[in-house]
């Protein structure tokens, strides 16, 4: 069943946005770097004692709010798609379990959020070979770099999601989404906004933000990731379907 | 009648918003390959009854049987034989009609062969490859009736199917309507505010009324009700009708006729020489049917807006 779910999920977000936008955002993170290390090349490999420390670090300015972002954005886009036709009657009053449904949607997503972290390590490693560093390309550390972030944000897509699938409106998850990427970072380490931040692959001591510690934040962020997944969907499952 | 041959039954279905009591225990019984009309006015409660049939809301209290079984316990098995168009067309806009109908299919895992099948019935075959938001909303509509026949379902529940038709639109719902009853012995409710919707096809009728179920039976019991009045044309005719009145006729004037109800031939015969003997002229003596719309506003109030 779940198979089947997963196949009419994949249909619907033909011609959507839905494909594009994982490519944008890595993309948009090349784009960054470029300037970043055309602009100040020689003062970041003069700062960080190896240049994939630095490569990761100098990487934080915009990849992880683009993964806070842009899971927003794709929650709302897998979260809406049934509000807007007024579907969500007729694919509930479907012989399906609802907590498959969301399940379904929940995969997607996260499908879509690992594409990009497979774009966004191909963008990197294209930068590197693009600016002539020294070495091999270190694809492991790369992958690893843009990949545990995305996963320090399962509890944020779990949060956007329910959030979308419950509301008409999209501007409250949207909103939601911006203002934590924005501001709860700044404002205490544990809130699942800031996981995203504290998951770079390199030495604790190195790091600038001394939170810096995946071995911590990355099983936190899963467990929570989890906790969050079932309350959604205890919430979707007894969501009533109005419109 | 057996039980068996009850598909669909609610016992005491209720549905309370905050202190609005949307749903009040209907009772509401459809039989095997009958097609039964679900009449109202807008508001009286139909979709949230129909809602809590297909278990897109929760009932406050009451039950829902179909097939026999409750649809809380085996939701999934029943809804498997139930298609469903619940009031507006449910639809991705991005997507074309073919595709809309694929998605369903995977779900529901029927043969690609029926997407064909469906998109024939309703006469979208030709316009299957355009994107839906570009649809009319008849064409939506109609997509909505494919994706409810989709999985072959032996019952069907339309909401309101011809909101947003034109009158040659209907009359294609109507016939379709008739023709899967007829042809493929399925089971259809179909609701609508407008008793002429249904007047022609539906077997019985449930009226809904302020969420209460004000009438249940077979449609000819409907007309039953619906009696003869008598109309009368004579001269001077307010002068008549107090002429009448004073010697015991149960009569009205209302314009400039005469009116009465329930006469006997007899009755007629006496009323009329009665009137001649007074001197009045009698011109005209006409048997007026009191039309089924009249009989649907009397149950449900013509106040409350059709």
């Amino acid at each position: 069943m779940i198979l089947r779910l997963l196949l009419a999920e994949g249909l619907k977000i033909k011609r959507t946005w839905m494909v594009i936008l994982p490519m944008l955002g890595a993309l948009g993170i090349l784009a960054v770097l470029i300037v970043d290390y055309r602009l100040r090349s020689e003062y970041i490999l003069g700062k960080y004692p190896d240049t994939v420390t630095g490569f990761l670090l100098e990487a934080q300015i915009i990849l992880p709010i683009t993964i806070l972002i842009g899971g927003s954005l794709l929650a709302s886009l897998a979260g809406s798609m049934e509000h807007q036709g007024n579907a969500w009657k007729y694919v509930l009053a479907l012989p399906v379990s609802r907590w498959q449904v969301y399940l379904a949607k929940f995969l997607i997503l996260f499908f879509l959020m690992l594409l990009f972290s497979g774009g966004a390590t191909v963008s990197l490693a294209c930068l590197w070979k693009g600016l002539g560093l020294t070495g091999e390309v270190p694809w492991k550390t790369l992958a690893m770099g843009v990949t545990w972030p995305v996963i320090a944000a399962l509890p944020v897509l779990a949060i956007q999601l329910t959030l979308s699938l419950r509301m008409n409106n999209q501007s409250v998850p949207i909103i939601v989404g911006v203002l934590g990427a924005l501001f709860a970072p700044a404002f205490a380490n544990w809130l699942p906004w800031s996981y995203v931040f504290q998951v770079v692959p390199v030495d604790y001591a190195m790091s600038r933000r001394f939170e810096n510690d995946p071995s911590l934040w990355l099983p936190i962020a899963l467990g929570e990731g989890l906790i969050f997944f079932i309350v959604g969907m205890a919430l979707f499952q007894r969501q009533e379907v109005h419109s | 009648m057996s039980e068996t041959d009850i598909v669909v039954q609610t016992k005491g279905l209720t549905r309370c918003y905050q202190k609005f009591t949307a749903v009040d225990h209907v009772d509401l019984t459809i039989r095997r390959g009958e097609i039964y009309g679900f009449l109202g006015p807008n508001g009286a409660g139909k979709t949230t009854t129909i809602r809590m049939l297909l278990g897109l809301i929760r009932s406050t209290s009451g039950q829902v049987k179909i097939f026999g079984e409750s649809l809380e316990v085996k939701k999934k098995e029943i809804l498997r034989r139930v298609g469903s168009l619940v009031e507006s067309p449910s639809y991705y806009g991005h997507l074309t009609g073919q595709e809309n109908l694929e998605i369903a299919r995977r779900i529901l895992g029927v043969s690609p062969s029926n997407i064909e099948h469906v998109l024939e019935r309703v006469r979208l075959t030709n316009v299957a490859d355009k994107k839906v938001k570009q649809y009319s909303l008849g064409m939506k509509q109609r997509l909505g009736i494919a994706l409810a026949l989709l999985g072959n379902p032996e019952i069907l529940i339309l909401d309101e199917p011809t909101n947003g038709l034109d009158p040659g639109g209907m009359q294609e719902v109507r016939s379709l309507i008739q023709e899967l009853s007829k042809e493929q012995g399925v089971t259809i409710l179909v609701s609508s505010h407008l008793l002429s919707e249904i007047d022609q096809i539906a077997h019985r009728v449930g009226i809904i009324r302020r969420g209460k179920m004000i009438f249940q039976d077979r449609m000819e019991t409907l007309r039953e009700m619906s009696r003869p009045r008598m109309r009368l044309g004579v001269n001077r005719v307010e002068e008549a009708t107090r002429y009448l009145t004073k010697i015991g006729w149960s009569v009205s004037c209302e314009g400039e006729h005469i009116w009465s109800e329930g006469l006997t031939n007899q009755e007629t015969a006496t009323m009329v020489e009665t009137l001649v003997k007074g001197k009045f002229s009698v011109y005209r003596i006409e048997e007026v049917k009191q039309p089924l719309e009249e009989i649907f506003l009397g149950l449900t109030g013509k106040e409350e807006g059709l």
